[in-house]
């Protein structure tokens, strides 16, 4: 009886092809659309651990003309600077806990193959944001003229890159974050403060600044009894020419965009599931129907209503656990290589979870395929164990 | 044996579709990113270009494999591997490509082409071993 | 052996009223080892619908069917099931091939459907030669023909060498050489000791019968 399960799939290669692909768009549409809901949460936050503080302030023009946003959420590049005076007067105010100067510059869009990247400077003495981070994939110091790159570019530990004529060293790679940070180098204060002057040097940072006289950004945690909040008016209301920026704000426009993005998932998988088990109801049904005869036979040789109940279902959790694994398998070979086409089309924070994960998803998305299968099939079973076989084979002449 | 030789004949129909479309794809489809605003070119279009080569190599071999009949078909489908292993490799490690790694020779080229050649470097394989065993 | 103790079987006709068709009227009948009954009447008579109250296909509306003194429709299907597998031998009316199935394997499923293991191959191939199909055991059964296909059917009925053969029409619409091929081969099987009842309207099947029923308007009598 077991191999009249597949005997009889295998005898009728279309209907069974038929019937695999549509459980394989079920596991598809189960597993990618997860994936891709589960990818974009882990995205978010790791975003927000990336961002690290709860308050960044920065020069007022930096929310006009070079946006902060664009730099942080969209991989933009930009730089842009305060005098040390107003960072004095920000980091002066009550209410500020951890404080750390950032400085940003980007690299000139020159040489063969270099878009311009984000340069990202922190003090390693007062750090708390980047530190951490590079921590799990560098355990050294970093010394001047060292650098640590994204993800995502395309440079390994040991090349030597040129900003403004100035050669760096890549001490590391860090993580995939799923992030703009991806794509930004990150360095110590010294070496950002040698690479601000050559650019100014050689006359191409469109401000002329000194090093030594500016920071681009301030990272703030609030102190203990102090809400975000209070701090960012207290700073915007009494410091004159900076903006105080409630990192949280910031990420509530990607996660509306989030939870946007998952109810249109959410329908789609909920449509292709409505009319896949629509349509394997159907076809079990009629398949079912088309051979009253055949299992009329099999009953008058002896099989039990049971077994008849047994055989249909066989058949239909068959096709749904090959067409689950099939689905799976499409899913797998379209998310995970083309995860950063799907980033770029979304525009939002993507990070595929870790690959036990992605089996969970996977194993999970099959399961279900063959449970629906099996449900689907379970009314044509049900009716194949009450009919009357006596009344089958009268009726046929 | 007839049954085999129908299923590596269509095989080999598959193989070709697949060769030409890893040809045709990488030039109209998967592109790599565009010429630069001063109308140069980065090295992932030399990559793009390469590939591109192969793939009408292997579009050939396929067409030769479809041309031919057991042992020989099997040759022929059987050096198709090692030249899908050789065009998987092409984009970033053999020529290494742009900066960032969201940038579309990363984010829909190398994929698409890995993709294409790891299906074609499986079927070739299995089309070689069938054929292999026809007679003749 | 076989024995139908006052069986009665009504069917409700859908449509208009409680109409009630009377198939078979209270019978009384008993199938012995190594006899060979037939049972004649026109199309229409109940013959068919006796028949399967017999295999323990069809609940009879009154009365019991007893096997060796234990009543068919007291037992739970499973073992009903079971037991019209390993001793009711059934040749239905019609083509009953199962179409994914090669002839060998149609031939040989009632002795793996309980035991996958079993290996009845020799039996099964013997059994297909005595019919004259053994070389057409690989084909399925699409590339046979009706007189084939029958003899595929008693086949399988026979493969578990079953104490009771139940044949509704065997000869239907065959030739007279797989007519007589058949019916030799129910009267060896009685001789081998089953209780063979055919159902047919075949005058010829008189010549190899025991004993001799005739069935109109589900009135059994004996003849």
């Amino acid at each position: 009886m077991r191999r009249l399960a597949v005997q009889n799939l295998t005898g009728k290669p279309v209907r069974t092809a038929v019937l695999t692909v549509l459980a394989a768009l079920l596991a598809l549409a189960v597993f990618g659309g997860s994936l891709i809901v589960t990818s974009l949460r882990t995205g978010l936050h790791s975003l927000e651990d990336r961002l690290g503080a709860d308050i960044m302030v920065v020069p007022y023009e930096a929310t006009t003309k070079t946006n902060l946003e664009a730099i942080v959420l969209q991989g933009a590049t930009g730089y842009f600077y305060m005098d040390n005076a107003r960072a004095e007067k920000v980091l002066a105010r009550e209410g500020i806990g951890q404080a750390s100067e950032q400085f940003f510059l980007a690299s000139a869009s020159t040489g063969c193959c270099s878009l311009s990247v984000q340069i990202i400077g922190f003090d390693p003495q007062t750090d708390f944001s980047i530190t951490p981070w590079i921590r799990r994939s560098f355990g050294g110091e970093l010394q001047k003229y060292d650098v640590v790159v994204g993800n995502d570019l395309n440079a390994f530990v040991g090349d030597t890159l040129q900003f403004y004529g100035t050669e760096v060293h890549v001490a590391a790679k860090l993580a995939k974050t799923g992030t703009a940070y991806d794509t930004a180098v990150f360095t110590g204060e010294d070496t950002i403060k040698a690479l601000i002057a050559s650019s100014v040097e050689r006359g191409m940072n469109q401000f002329t600044v000194d090093p030594d006289k500016v920071v681009s950004c301030i990272l703030i945690n609030a102190a203990d009894g102090y809400t975000p909040e209070e701090v960012v008016n207290d700073i915007n209301i009494h410091v004159k020419k900076v903006k105080a920026i409630q990192t949280k704000e910031m990420i509530s426009g990607i996660s509306d965009s989030l939870s946007g993005v998952r109810d249109v998932i959410g329908v789609l998988m909920a449509a292709v599931w409505v009319l896949g088990l629509a349509i394997l109801l159907l076809a079990f049904t009629m398949s079912v129907n088309e051979r009253r005869k055949e299992f009329a036979v099999l009953r008058v040789i002896g099989a039990s209503r049971g077994m008849l109940a047994g055989l249909v279902l066989r058949e239909a959790l068959l096709t749904g656990v090959c067409g689950g694994m099939l689905g799976g398998v499409i899913g797998l070979a379209v998310i995970v290589p083309f995860n950063r086409a799907i980033e770029e089309q979304l525009g939002l924070p993507f990070l595929l979870p870790g690959a036990g994960t992605v089996i969970g998803y996977f194993a999970a998305a099959v399961i279900l395929t063959a449970l629906a299968g099996a449900a689907a099939a379970g009314i044509a079973a049900l009716r194949i164990s009450r009919m009357d076989t006596g009344l089958i084979l009268r009726g046929d002449n | 044996m007839k049954q085999n030789e129908k299923t590596t004949r269509i095989l080999s129909v598959i193989l070709l579709i697949l060769s030409a479309a890893l040809m045709l794809g990488v030039k109209l489809v998967f592109h790599a990113c565009g010429a630069k605003e001063d109308g140069s070119w980065m090295t992932c279009h030399w990559a793009e270009n390469a590939v591109c080569a192969s793939g009408a190599v292997m579009t050939v071999i396929s067409v030769i494999a479809l041309c031919l009949k057991g042992r020989a078909r099997a040759g022929a489908a059987f050096s198709l591997v090692p030249a899908a292993v050789v065009t998987a490799l092409l984009p970033q490690v053999c020529i290494r490509m742009c900066m960032m790694n969201d940038m579309r020779c990363h984010a829909m080229m190398r994929p698409a082409v890995i993709l294409l050649c790891a299906v074609i470097g499986v079927l070739a394989a299995v089309t070689g071993v069938m054929a292999n065993r026809e007679e003749g | 052996m076989l024995e139908a103790q006052g069986i009665r079987k009504e069917f409700i006709r859908q449509g208009k009223g409680t109409n009630r068709l009377v198939a078979v009227q209270d019978t009384d009948l008993t199938l012995g080892a190594g006899e060979l009954t037939v049972l004649m009447g026109r199309s229409g008579s109940g013959k068919s619908t006796l028949l399967n109250m017999l295999a323990g296909l069809l609940a009879p509306t009154a009365g019991r069917i007893l096997l060796d003194g234990e009543d068919l429709y007291a037992m739970e299907d499973r073992a009903l099931s079971r037991l019209r597998n390993a001793r009711i031998g059934v040749i239905p009316q019609g083509q009953t091939a199962l179409h994914s199935l090669t002839v060998l394997e149609n031939v040989l499923l009632p002795v793996r459907m309980y035991d996958p293991k079993a290996d009845a191959a020799p039996e099964a191939l013997a059994l297909l030669e005595r019919l004259g199909i053994a070389e057409l055991q690989q084909d399925k059964p699409a590339a046979l023909s009706g007189g084939e296909l029958r003899r595929m059917a008693i086949a399988r009925a026979v493969i578990r060498r079953p104490q009771i053969i139940l044949a509704d029409e065997p000869t239907g619409d065959l030739d007279d050489e797989n007519t007589a091929i058949v019916f030799d081969f129910l009267r060896e099987s009685a001789r081998n000791g089953a209780a063979v009842l055919v159902v047919t309207h075949e005058g010829d099947a008189v010549q190899y019968a025991d004993r001799i029923f005739r069935m109109n308007a589900g009135v059994l009598t004996a003849s």
